[in-house]
């Protein structure tokens, strides 16, 4: 093959076709919403990072990965929230993800320390959720987080603002667009498929109601 | 049957091992008081320079000497931590500071019916550290001693000048012609003792067994400390690294031993006329690696500022605790190396601080505020509470127009304690949705008559 072709499909400025598809290597985590799960190819794929962009903070976003806290929880993987915008509130957490899950919260001060700690996170754990909030990484920090989370069976996820279209080295690029109680999925990047706009949802408030006869220890 | 185990060159030799630059060239210690050179390595020996000679005939022989001082404390340590190596094997080990140290080999003929298998485990557990020595072998202590320091087989051949009794007798002995030890157990006891003293009759006894000797067994030491000189002043953090890490690789070994892990380290820099510099390193989930000390040492030291010139360095560590064993599955399909999440989170703890990385857990409170608390990083979460939660919550709730919101399910009410003090107030939380269609988590105060917002459901 051509030298500066190879350089080109190393750097995804080239996206391959037909052949691209035998290199998708990771576990699919389902995201419990039918249609994009559908349209993600079974859902979110490990050892990738997934970007979720939305235009304001608590809009729904975490309504994507709430299948996902399940997974986790159930599997005793860790979660790590870097830099949220709000504190995870555990009662709401153990709902969903179950008594054994372990959440791990980390606020580092500056945007610099949290991309450190995202990366160390990813290279040093290799089964683990990491959610990183941020304003917007450069493809220069977006790039070096791929590079860690490649080959491993980690997810990792960056919730950010709307972002611009330039070209990112993520797996999958989600936006998320709400009004009047309705929320729509914008598929901007995905692997293996145009992007797409999904049809228009009601959001479901997030979490499971626990009664008492969820709880261990009563006889229900 | 006792062993004596004599090590002439332990502290230079161990010196050029931590620091092999050194053993191109001759390097001697010397003692301050009389400044004479106490042990030199072999290029400095064949050069001519023996322990006894002065310090300025050393000089006058090697142009290009190395001089270290002698350290007391540094032997003892030494020796000790070879008798913390041979106590794998030796139970019975008694330090005789500076010069070597016994084994007491009578309960080891459990094992080793023959002395001469014993002897071959000693030399076995000697052979990585690489040391000259000398071993004498006897029924009792003293004798052993003498033959080790003399080198002799025959305990009847040793000069007399190896006898630990003032210079003074030894001369006395030595114009009476009797100058081995041979020769002076030949004589009568009590003749002995009317001619030359009650020390001399007490030695002999002391050599025939007949005299017990009191000696205290070696306990090995509860924590880690090794200090190590520098062939040349530094200044900067770039260069202690090299010396650094020879320490942390000895206390990996020393941990490694024993199964043990570290929670906290010190490196000790020592300066020249000011107090020495301490770098704490504190690694709340345990430690053992060297090259994740390594590392962790590496992140705090970023911050270190050095105002004197460093002239050895020194590494502690006190806190330890045995590691925790981490069972896996055989079949299950790790790929890399088992992670250690406390290794991880270690390393997040030092860089951001350790109040920034927390463990959330539920607490056992209907209260939203006290329902969650910081935890440990790695703990579960806990058994969940009954109820409909939100998964965000505000750290203070934030008033809002009620207005501007569509209450959908509620309410559930919540009363603040009356014990705290606080006045007695009812809250009514409400699922509510808002104009932009974002869920939250409304509460209606009656004290104040206001709503509130504490948390988001999406």
């Amino acid at each position: 093959m051509d030298i500066q072709l190879s350089d080109m499909l190393a750097q995804g400025s080239v996206w391959r076709g037909a052949g691209a598809k035998v290199a998708q290597s990771g576990a699919a985590w389902p995201t419990g919403i039918h249609w994009l799960d559908q349209a993600l190819a079974g859902g979110w794929t490990a050892g990738q990072v997934h970007e979720i962009q939305c235009a304001h903070w608590f809009t729904g976003e975490l309504q994507v990965l709430q299948a996902v806290f399940a997974q986790a929880g159930a599997q005793q993987w860790p979660v790590f929230w870097v830099a949220p915008p709000a504190l995870p509130y555990a009662p709401a957490l153990g709902a969903v993800s179950g008594a054994k899950a372990r959440h791990i919260l980390l606020s580092p001060q500056t945007e610099a320390d949290a991309l450190w700690a995202t990366e160390t996170i990813l290279q040093s754990y290799p089964s683990c959720v990491v959610l990183l909030w941020s304003l917007g990484l450069d493809s220069l920090a977006s790039r070096r987080l791929q590079l860690s989370i490649q080959h491993q069976a980690s997810l990792a996820f960056v919730l950010t603002t709307e972002q611009p279209a330039e070209a990112r080295s993520y797996g999958t690029r989600l936006r998320q667009l709400s009004s009047g109680g309705q929320v729509q999925w914008h598929i901007l990047k995905r692997h293996g498929g145009w992007p797409v706009k999904l049809p228009r949802q009601s959001l479901r408030p997030w979490g499971r109601y626990v009664g008492i006869s969820d709880l261990t220890g009563f006889a229900g | 049957m006792w062993a004596y185990l004599t090590l002439p060159g332990l502290q230079v030799e161990r010196l050029q091992q931590l620091q092999p630059e050194l053993a191109s060239q001759p390097v001697v210690l010397y003692t301050e008081a009389r400044e004479e050179v106490v042990e030199a390595n072999a290029i400095a020996r064949e050069l001519g320079i023996q322990p006894g000679t002065s310090l300025t005939d050393s000089w006058l022989l090697a142009a290009e000497l190395q001089v270290y001082r002698w350290r007391p404390g540094q032997q003892r340590q030494l020796l000790q931590q070879l008798a913390t190596d041979l106590y794998q094997v030796f139970a019975d080990i008694c330090l005789d500071v500076p010069t070597g140290l016994w084994l007491h080999l009578t309960p080891m003929l459990q094992l080793y019916p023959r002395w001469q298998d014993c002897k071959q485990q000693l030399i076995c557990r000697l052979e990585p550290w690489q040391l000259t020595y000398q071993l004498g072998f006897y029924r009792t202590p003293l004798a052993a001693r003498l033959l080790a320091c003399s080198g002799l087989s025959q305990l009847a051949d040793v000069p007399v000048t190896y006898l630990p009794c003032a210079k003074g007798l030894q001369q006395q002995l030595q114009r009476m012609g009797l100058t081995t030890i041979g020769a002076v157990q030949a004589i009568p006891r009590a003749l002995l003792g009317r001619r030359l003293g009650q020390e001399l009759v007490l030695l002999m006894a002391r050599l025939q067994g007949e005299q017990q000797e009191v000696l205290t067994y070696f306990r090995p030491p509860e924590w880690f400390y090794q200090r190590l000189p520098l062939t040349h002043e530094m200044h900067h953090w770039q260069a202690l690294r090299f010396p650094v890490r020879r320490l942390l690789q000895e206390l990996e070994h020393y941990l490694e031993l024993r199964q043990q892990q570290t929670r906290s380290i010190q490196l000790l820099f020592y300066h020249r006329d000011t107090e020495p510099t301490i770098l704490s390193v504190g690694m709340a989930h345990g430690s053992y690696l060297t090259n994740e000390m390594l590392r962790l040492c590496q992140l705090k030291a970023e911050h270190l500022q050095l105002t004197a010139p460093v002239l050895e360095v020194a590494l502690q560590a006190r806190h330890l605790k045995s590691r925790a064993v981490c069972s896996r599955e055989l079949w299950e399909d790790t790929g890399n190396a088992p992670a250690d999440l406390g290794r991880l989170l270690n390393e997040l703890e030092l860089r951001l601080g350790q109040h920034r990385v927390q463990g959330l857990q539920i607490a056992d409170s209907w209260l939203p505020e006290e329902s969650w608390q910081a935890s440990r990083p790695g703990t579960a979460l806990g058994e969940p509470q009954s109820g409909y939660r939100p998964v965000w919550l505000l750290s203070q709730p934030a008033a809002v127009r009620l207005s501007d919101w569509q209450l959908k399910r509620g309410p559930e009410r919540l009363a603040l304690p009356w014990w705290q003090g606080l006045p007695t107030s009812e809250r009514d939380y409400w699922l509510a949705l808002n104009q932009q269609g974002q869920w939250g988590w409304l509460f209606y105060d009656h004290y104040s008559d206001s709503w509130w917002l504490h948390g988001w459901f999406s």
